[in-house]
């Protein structure tokens, strides 16, 4: 189990991990407009930062607008795996720059919201003490990562994603003087812009033990 | 020893790009209605196009919500809005307000003279009910959505009905023989449609009715709300209501509106109906004069953060 530790470098590691494409074995099927999830998993990224980050298990949820054979297909086959990837990379860029992929003991959480929209960033940073882990943030040396799933339910009029909803699962143990375990749950909202999609919105909970 | 914290703090946001918002009508709207062929064309969404747009925070959306009385086979744009609703959402807070109108409110219509608030759908279609609602209330509604009492019910039914609180029994011939009890009662489609419409049996007529409008509004919201976190449940409902819906924008913006929507937190919608004296026009109509400062008044509470405080 990968312990991720401040390290030197306060680079974010963009953990944008896809397990791309595995077992959408529905493949062929005539379309639901509700597809079961279905495990996508993808080669981890590498990052460059100081913590090594264990990446995101991206799912697939619920898809909605592919109820038609064809535009299960256009799905499947044309966006499905760039949806996974962009959305993963999205909210994998605020789990590591807000919680798990940075170094400890720190002051900011500056990276954290790099895929939110303008207005989005600004309600998250004055939310900070929920959306990062920002009261931990000078007395642990370390964080320990148990559970980490996205899970996506995608709006795709037509087989083309228009819309998404990212559920999102990170358990973590924090080390140093507080040692807690930290649970992370809720909702993502995303739309697509200029070949990435951006977070427009969120509901998100916290707990700590 | 186990130390529990709980930072449960549930924040939600949402703004994207200023876009806009349906209110609390779309989200019955975005809720899973029945996939069902063929379809029909059952509501329309409009979204304004404004020169003031800067007037509002840009937090703060609203959005007329208009119940048409249009028969089956009429244009349900152009005839008479019989509900009229302006709901403004605070994205920030996630509170909301909503504004009743009287449908016989005696107003001036842009380029009509003075008529009843109503006649301005059949005149120019959502946008002007949209000018002549906004004009009133000194908010203008950044989208306009209509639909008919038909397909209300439909709505209502695909939720699985709602629950309300009804502050007063009452009854009515042909739409409710056996009434509604007053306290907390449930809904169905039906229901949900006569509690809206009802309006001669209650003692202050239109005003009483547009304020069982607003409660059925909340009552859908917060069903919508109730069920927002369900996986898929926002992107179904979007979807679905798609295929049944005439509008000038793209699904990205009304997955965004529903998301905002759904974020309304029920417990923070506040509900007001702009008074008014009884008239008669000159035509010999029953109106309802409205009482402008009031209506004004209202919209300045609006106007600084969607939020109603008091009813003025």
């Amino acid at each position: 189990m990968p312990l991720l530790q401040a390290a030197s470098s306060r680079s974010k590691t963009t953990a944008a991990t896809l397990l791309v494409a595995l077992a959408l074995a529905v493949g062929g099927c005539s379309g639901s407009d509700s597809s079961s999830p279905a495990a996508a998993a993808a080669p981890s990224n590498t990052g460059d930062g100081g913590a090594q980050a264990v990446d995101s298990q991206v799912f697939l949820g619920k898809v909605a607008g592919t109820i038609k054979k064809k535009n299960w297909k256009e799905f499947m086959e044309h966006h499905q795996k760039p949806l996974l990837a962009q959305v993963g990379q999205a909210v994998d860029s605020w789990i590591d720059g807000g919680y798990v992929g940075v170094d400890y003991p720190r002051d900011s959480f500056g990276s954290a919201f790099d895929a939110f929209t303008e207005p989005a960033k600004r309600d998250a940073d004055r939310q900070k003490q929920l959306m990062t882990n920002w009261e931990l943030r000078n007395e642990i040396d370390g964080i320990e990562v148990k559970k980490r799933t996205i899970t996506v339910d995608v709006m795709a009029p037509r087989g083309r994603p228009a819309g998404a909803t990212a559920r999102v699962d990170l358990v973590f143990t924090t080390t140093g003087d507080k040692q807690e375990r930290v649970t992370v749950h809720g909702r993502l909202f995303l739309s697509p812009g200029h070949g990435k999609w951006h977070i427009f919105g969120y509901d998100v909970s916290k707990g700590a033990t | 020893m186990t130390e529990v914290k709980h930072r449960s703090i549930r924040r939600r946001l949402l703004r994207g790009a200023r876009l806009a918002t349906l209110g609390l009508v779309l989200g019955a709207v975005t809720l899973a209605l029945p996939d069902s062929s063929p379809k029909s064309t059952e509501f329309a969404l409009v979204k304004i196009q404004q020169a003031n747009a800067a007037a509002i925070d840009q937090h703060v959306i609203s959005i007329l919500a208009v119940g048409s009385d249009a028969r089956p086979g009429q244009n349900f744009t152009r005839t008479r809005g019989d509900a009229l609703q302006l709901v403004t959402i605070n994205t920030e807070t996630h509170a909301a307000s909503i504004i009743g109108v009287p449908r016989d409110s005696w107003v001036p219509i842009p380029g009509h003279g003075m008529d009843k608030i109503n006649a301005s759908l059949y005149y120019g279609g959502p946008q002007l009910l949209g000018q002549t609602v906004g004009n009133l209330i000194g908010v203008q509604p950044k989208y306009v959505f209509v639909t008919r009492f038909q397909y209300f019910q439909q709505m209502v039914n695909s939720i699985g009905g709602i629950t309300i609180r009804n502050p007063s029994a009452f009854s009515d011939d042909p739409l409710k023989l056996k009434g509604f009890r007053a306290g907390r009662i449930h809904l169905s489609g039906y229901d949900a449609m006569a509690y809206s419409r009802i309006r001669h049996s209650l003692p202050r007529g239109d005003f009483d009715r547009s304020a069982h409008q607003e409660i059925v509004l909340k009552g859908i919201q917060a069903k919508v709300h109730a069920n927002a976190d369900r996986a898929g449940f926002i992107e179904r409902g979007v979807i679905n209501a798609m295929s049944r819906m005439s509008t000038n924008l793209p699904p990205g913006e009304l997955f965004k509106l529903a998301q905002v929507m759904a974020q309304v937190d029920p417990t923070k919608v506040r509900a007001c109906v702009v008074q008014g004296g009884i008239g008669v026009s000159s035509g010999g109509a029953s109106i309802v004069v409205p009482y402008v400062s009031q209506a004004r008044a209202m919209g300045d509470q609006v106007r600084k953060d969607g939020t109603l405080t008091h009813c003025a």
